[in-house]
C-alpha cells in the first residue's frame, strides 16, 4: 500500500484518512502514493535550508490540515467584486473546487481548451496521466511532492498552434471561512502550441478566510514562437500560507512574461523556475510584493539559460512595513554552451518601519563566456531630498511619503498592456499601500 | 583570431610553475595523525602555558563534533585528516637565529630563488619581513627599529613566551574556536604565526610583512595571525605566499583575527600564489581560511585586500565585524582562477553600530576550466541606524570552458539601511583585442592591459611594493589564458 512513513508531517493522517475519497484511477493512487512517501521523506523545510532560509514554517507544523469541504459555500458578491471586464472567459474556483455558475467559457475560440483539472481527470484522462507522468517539475521540492498528493482540482488550458487570443482569461480563486484548517492543493497546466498567443491573470482572494493552506503547482510549456502573458495577484486572508510554483519551459523563440504581485497571506511564497531550451527564447519576470504586520513574503526565482541566444529580464520590487520581511532569491544559470545570453536581474527594497526587514539573494551561475549579465539589489528608503522637494511644494509630508512609495511601486503596474487588468491592479496596489503606508 | 587565441592559449597554460621546487631542510616533525597527544605534544614542544593547551584541547573537542561543511561551490576529495603531519620544524632553528647571518643558508637560498631575499627586503623596500617557513618563524628583521616605538611583532610563539596576557585577552576573540570546522581544527592544532600589537596613538613606521611557505611534503600548514590595533594607531601588514610543486594535495587552515580600537586602523594584504595544481588539477593546495577583523571602537577601520591568484581551491571570506559606532569596512579582492582552480571566496560585513559603512569590490577572473565564486554577505542590524554598504562584483570570463557565479546576500533590519548590490559578467570582446592589435600591441599585452584595467580599482589598494608583484603576478598567472 503506502510506503513505509519516514516523518510523520502534518498532512499525513488526512491523506491516509481521504486518500479513498480523492480522485482517479489506480496509476493516480500510485501516483498519489509515492508523491506523499516523498514528501514525507523530505518533511516541512526549515530556515536551515537554503532555500528556504527566509521563510518560516514552523505554524505549519503545527496544523492539522483537512480537505475542504465538497459543498463549498459560495460568497457570489465577493467573487463579483474580483470580476474583471473585457475578458475572453472566466473560470473561477470557490474554495478549490470549480465553480460552472461563476465561470464563463462560452465565447472561447475553436482550438482553445479550457478545462478544470477534475474534468480532465474523466474526459482526457490518458493525456492528463501523460502530463503527470512525465512532469516537468521537479520531485525534490517538496509542495510539488504534496501537491501530487492531494492534487484534485485546477485548470489547463491548452492553445493549438496559431491561436491567438486577442482578450486575457481570468481565474479566480475565492477561499471562505470554511477553509479553516484546510489545505488545497490546485495544479494548472498551461500549453501553448507553436505561435499560440495568451494573456491569463489569476486571482487568488480569501479576505475572509483563517488559517489555511493555498499550496499552487503550475506546469507551463511554450513552444516555437509561442507567448503567454500570465499575472498573478495574491490577496489572500491575513492569517493563511500562500505556496506557488511554476515551472515554465520556454521554446525556441517564445516569450514568457509574467508579473507576480504578493499582498496577501501571512506567509507567501512564489517560486518561478524557468528553462530557456530553445535558441532565441526570452522570458521577464516582474515581481511587486507589499508587505505589513508580521506577514513574510517570500520570492525565489531560476532562470536556466539552458541554450544560446536567449534573453531574460527580472525586476523583482519590495515595500515593508510592521514587521514584515520580504526576500527575494533569484538565480540566473547560463549552461555551457548558452553563448550570447543576455540577462539583467534586479530587485529594490523599501523599508518603512524600524522592525521590517528585507533580504536579498540575487545568484549568477555562469559557465559560458560570451554574455552578458548583471544584476543588482537595493535596500533602503525614501529619499529625503524628494520629499523636501515635495514639501518645499506644499505637500504634507505623510502624502510626500505615500506620493513616493506609490511611485515606487506602480511602475511595475503602468507597463502592463492590457487597460482593464492595469485599472484592477492600481486598485489593488493601492488599497494595499493604504494599509500598510495609510494615505 | 579565435584559433591564434587557441593556439596561444596552449602554448602558454603549459608554463610551469615558476616558484616549483623543494629545498631539502632537515624537518623535525611529528608523525602523522590528530589525536589529543599529538597536541599536546604540539604545547609542549613550544613550551606553552597552561591556558593555551587547555583552549586547544577544548577547540579539539569542538572539533570533533563538526563535521566537514558542504554548502561551499567547490569540488574536491575528502581530506583525511589522520594523514596530516601537525607539526613540522626546520630543524637548524632550535636555538633560534639571532641574525640574518645565522638564517640557514639552505632557507637563505629559498628565498633568494623566491626573489625576497632579506637582504633585498630590507635594504630596497624598508620592510620588516618575518618570515615563516613550515610552521616556525625563522628571522624577523627591524624588530629593535619596531620596538623604539612600542609596536610588538614577533611570531605567535615568541608573542605566548613574552606577552602571554595579550594573548589570552584577545586569542579567539574574532574567531572563537567555534566558529566553523577549520577554524576549530587550526585553534587545536596552530604551531606558529605573526602577532602584533599597535600601542595607543602609534602609527607603525613601516609596513609589517610575513612570507608563509609550505615547505616538508604532506605538511598541512596551521598558522595563526592576531594582530591587535590601540586606540588611534595605524598599521599596515602584507603577506604573501607561494608554495612548491608538489603532487599531493596540501590542506592550509589559517586563521587571521584583526582588533581595531578607537580610531584605529588596520589594513591588511595578501598576495596569495600558492601552487595551483598542475593543469589536469592535480596537486595544489588548498586554501581553507578564517579570516576576521572586528572593528571594536569608535571610527575604527579595517580594510582588506587580496589578489588570489594560486591554490588549487581558495575558499575563504575575510570579514569584518562593525561593532564600534562609525566604523569602516572594506574589502578588496581581486580573484583568479586558471586550469582546474577554483575559487569561492568573498566578504561577511556585519553591521551593529550606528552610521557603519562597508565597500566591497570584488574582480573575478575565470581561465580555462576554472571556477570562480563570489559570495558575499551584507548583514545590517537593527540597531546599525544609518548603516552603509556599497558592493560591486565584476567577473570576467576567459574562455568558454570556466565559470564565474555571485551568491552576495543582502539581509537589512533597519529601515535607514541603504544597501547596494551591483555585479556585472563579460568577456573581453574581439573589438577591444582589435582595437588594441591595430595600435601596435600585441594580443597577449592587450589582454594583460585590459586585465589590468579591469582589476585596477583593487590594485590601487595595495601597498606600493605589492601592487608591482601583483601586477606581475597577474601577468604570468594569465599569460596561459589569453582568450
Amino acid at each position: 500500500m503506502i510506503a513505509s512513513v519516514q516523518n510523520k508531517t502534518p498532512f499525513s493522517d488526512a491523506f491516509r484518512a481521504g486518500r479513498e475519497q480523492l480522485p482517479g484511477e489506480a496509476w493516480m493512487r500510485a501516483l498519489r502514493d509515492s508523491a506523499i512517501g516523498n514528501f514525507e521523506e523530505q518533511g516541512i523545510p526549515t530556515r536551515k535550508d537554503e532555500e528556504w532560509r527566509y521563510l518560516d514554517l514552523k505554524s505549519m507544523g503545527k496544523t492539522q490540515y483537512r480537505s475542504p469541504s465538497a459543498k463549498p459555500q459560495v460568497d457570489e458578491a465577493l467573487a463579483k467584486a474580483y470580476f474583471l471586464d473585457g475578458t475572453l472567459a472566466r473560470f473561477c474556483f470557490v474554495d478549490g473546487r470549480y465553480d460552472a455558475n461563476l465561470s464563463q467559457v462560452d465565447d472561447l475560440p475553436a482550438g482553445v481548451e479550457l478545462l478544470s483539472v477534475a474534468e480532465a481527470m474523466s474526459k482526457n484522462e490518458s493525456e492528463l496521466k501523460n502530463a503527470l507522468e512525465d512532469s516537468a517539475v521537479d520531485s525534490s521540492h517538496p509542495f510539488v511532492a504534496l501537491n501530487t498528493a492531494f492534487l484534485r482540482d485546477g485548470y489547463v488550458l491548452c492553445l493549438k498552434k496559431g491561436v491567438q487570443l486577442e482578450k486575457p482569461v481570468q481565474i479566480l480563486f475565492v477561499g471562505s471561512q470554511a477553509l479553516e484548517n484546510c489545505a488545497e492543493h490546485p495544479r494548472h497546466f498551461l500549453f501553448l502550441a507553436e505561435e499560440a498567443k495568451a494573456e491569463v491573470i489569476e486571482c487568488y482572494v480569501s479576505p475572509n478566510a483563517g488559517n489555511f493552506l493555498n499550496n499552487v503547482v503550475s506546469e507551463i510549456a511554450l513552444e516555437k514562437g509561442a507567448r503567454l502573458s500570465l499575472c498573478r495577484v495574491q490577496s489572500e486572508g491575513s492569517a493563511c500560507s500562500h505556496l506557488n510554483y511554476s515551472k515554465v519551459n520556454v521554446g525556441q523563440s517564445a516569450h514568457f512574461e509574467s508579473k507576480v504581485f504578493s499582498f496577501g497571506a501571512k506567509t507567501s511564497r512564489n517560486e518561478i523556475e524557468i528553462q530557456l531550451s530553445g535558441t532565441h527564447a526570452f522570458c521577464s519576470l516582474e515581481g511587486l510584493y507589499i508587505g505589513g504586520g508580521d506577514q513574510c513574503l517570500d520570492n525565489r526565482t531560476v532562470i536556466d539559460h539552458q541554450v544560446s541566444d536567449g534573453t531574460s529580464r527580472e525586476f523583482y520590487k519590495g515595500i515593508l512595513g510592521g514587521k514584515a520581511r520580504g526576500a527575494f532569491s533569484g538565480k540566473i544559470l547560463v549552461e555551457e554552451g548558452a553563448q550570447r545570453t543576455d540577462s539583467e536581474q534586479n530587485n529594490r527594497n523599501l523599508l518603512l518601519s524600524d522592525d521590517a526587514e528585507a533580504d536579498s539573494k540575487p545568484q549568477l551561475e555562469i559557465y559560458a563566456d560570451d554574455v552578458k549579465c548583471s544584476h543588482g539589489a537595493t535596500v533602503g528608503q525614501l529619499d529625503e531630498d524628494q520629499i523636501f522637494y515635495l514639501r518645499a511644494r506644499g505637500i504634507g509630508e505623510a502624502q510626500a511619503r505615500s506620493l513616493l512609495t506609490a511611485a515606487f511601486a506602480m511602475d511595475l503596474v503602468d507597463s502592463v498592456g492590457n487597460e482593464n487588468i492595469r485599472a484592477f491592479l492600481e486598485n489593488q496596489v493601492s488599497e494595499k499601500l493604504s494599509q500598510e503606508v495609510g494615505q | 583570431m579565435k584559433i591564434m587565441t587557441h593556439d596561444k592559449l596552449e602554448e602558454l597554460t603549459k608554463k610551469e610553475y615558476k616558484y616549483g621546487f623543494h629545498t631539502d631542510i632537515e624537518s623535525d616533525s611529528f608523525g602523522k595523525g590528530l589525536t589529543e597527544d599529538t597536541i599536546r605534544l604540539i604545547s609542549e614542544k613550544k613550551k606553552e602555558p597552561e591556558f593555551l593547551l587547555e583552549w586547544r584541547l577544548r577547540a579539539f573537542e569542538h572539533w570533533k563534533t563538526l563535521s566537514e561543511p558542504t554548502w561551499q561551490y567547490v569540488k574536491f576529495k575528502p581530506v583525511d585528516y589522520q594523514d596530516i603531519v601537525y607539526y613540522s620544524a626546520p630543524k637548524s632553528q632550535k636555538d633560534g637565529p639571532k641574525s640574518l647571518d645565522e638564517v640557514d643558508p639552505e632557507l637563505r637560498k629559498m628565498f633568494d630563488k623566491l626573489g625576497i631575499s632579506l637582504h633585498e627586503q630590507q635594504r630596497l623596500s624598508g620592510v620588516a619581513v618575518d618570515a615563516v617557513v613550515d610552521s616556525v618563524s625563522v628571522a624577523t628583521t627591524f624588530k629593535e627599529k619596531l620596538a623604539d616605538v612600542g609596536v610588538i611583532f614577533c611570531s605567535f610563539s615568541e608573542a605566548v613566551k613574552h606577552h602571554p596576557e595579550l594573548i589570552k585577552k584577545y586569542l579567539g576573540t574574532v574567531v572563537p574556536y567555534t566558529d566553523n570546522f577549520f577554524a576549530a581544527l587550526n585553534s587545536a592544532v596552530f604551531s606558529d604565526g605573526s602577532f602584533v600589537y599597535i600601542p595607543k596613538g602609534v602609527r607603525c613606521p613601516m609596513e609589517l610583512s610575513t612570507y608563509f611557505r609550505i615547505n616538508a611534503a604532506e605538511t598541512g600548514q596551521f598558522e595563526r595571525t592576531l594582530i591587535v590595533a590601540e586606540e588611534g594607531s595605524y598599521v599596515s601588514y602584507l603577506e604573501g605566499c607561494t608554495a612548491p610543486m608538489r603532487d599531493e594535495n596540501q590542506l592550509h587552515a589559517a586563521v587571521v583575527e584583526l582588533v581595531a580600537l578607537d580610531r584605529a586602523e588596520i589594513k591588511y594584504s595578501t598576495v596569495q600564489n600558492w601552487y595551483p595544481g598542475d593543469e589536469n588539477g592535480k596537486g595544489g593546495i588548498y586554501n581553507f581560511v578564517t579570516k576576521r577583523g572586528k572593528c571594536k571602537g569608535f571610527a575604527s577601520k579595517i580594510s582588506w585586500t587580496q589578489v588570489e591568484t594560486g591554490s588549487a581551491i581558495t575558499w575563504k571570506y575575510p570579514s569584518v565585524i562593525l561593532q564600534g559606532d562609525n566604523s569602516v569596512g572594506e574589502f578588496y579582492s581581486v580573484a583568479l582562477t586558471n586550469n582546474c582552480q577554483q575559487a569561492d571566496t568573498g566578504t561577511k560585513m556585519i553591521h551593529l553600530g550606528k552610521n557603519t559603512r562597508s565597500t566591497i569590490l570584488s574582480k573575478g577572473i575565470s581561465a580555462g576550466r576554472g571556477q570562480n565564486a563570489y559570495r558575499g554577505l551584507v548583514k545590517i542590524q537593527k540597531n546599525a541606524t544609518g548603516a552603509r554598504n556599497y558592493t560591486q562584483c565584476d567577473s570576467l570570463l576567459l574562455g568558454d570552458k570556466c565559470g564565474a557565479h555571485t551568491f552576495p546576500y543582502i539581509e537589512a533590519k533597519n529601515k535607514t539601511a541603504k544597501v547596494e548590490h551591483e555585479a556585472t559578467t563579460s568577456k573581453i570582446s574581439d573589438a577591444q583585442i582589435f582595437y588594441c592589435k591595430q595600435r601596435g600591441i600585441s594580443e597577449e599585452d592587450a589582454v594583460s592591459m585590459i586585465v589590468n584595467g579591469f582589476c585596477k580599482d583593487v590594485f590601487q589598494k595595495l601597498p606600493m611594493e605589492f601592487a608591482v608583484e601583483a601586477q606581475a603576478l597577474l601577468g604570468v598567472s594569465l599569460e596561459g589564458a589569453v582568450g
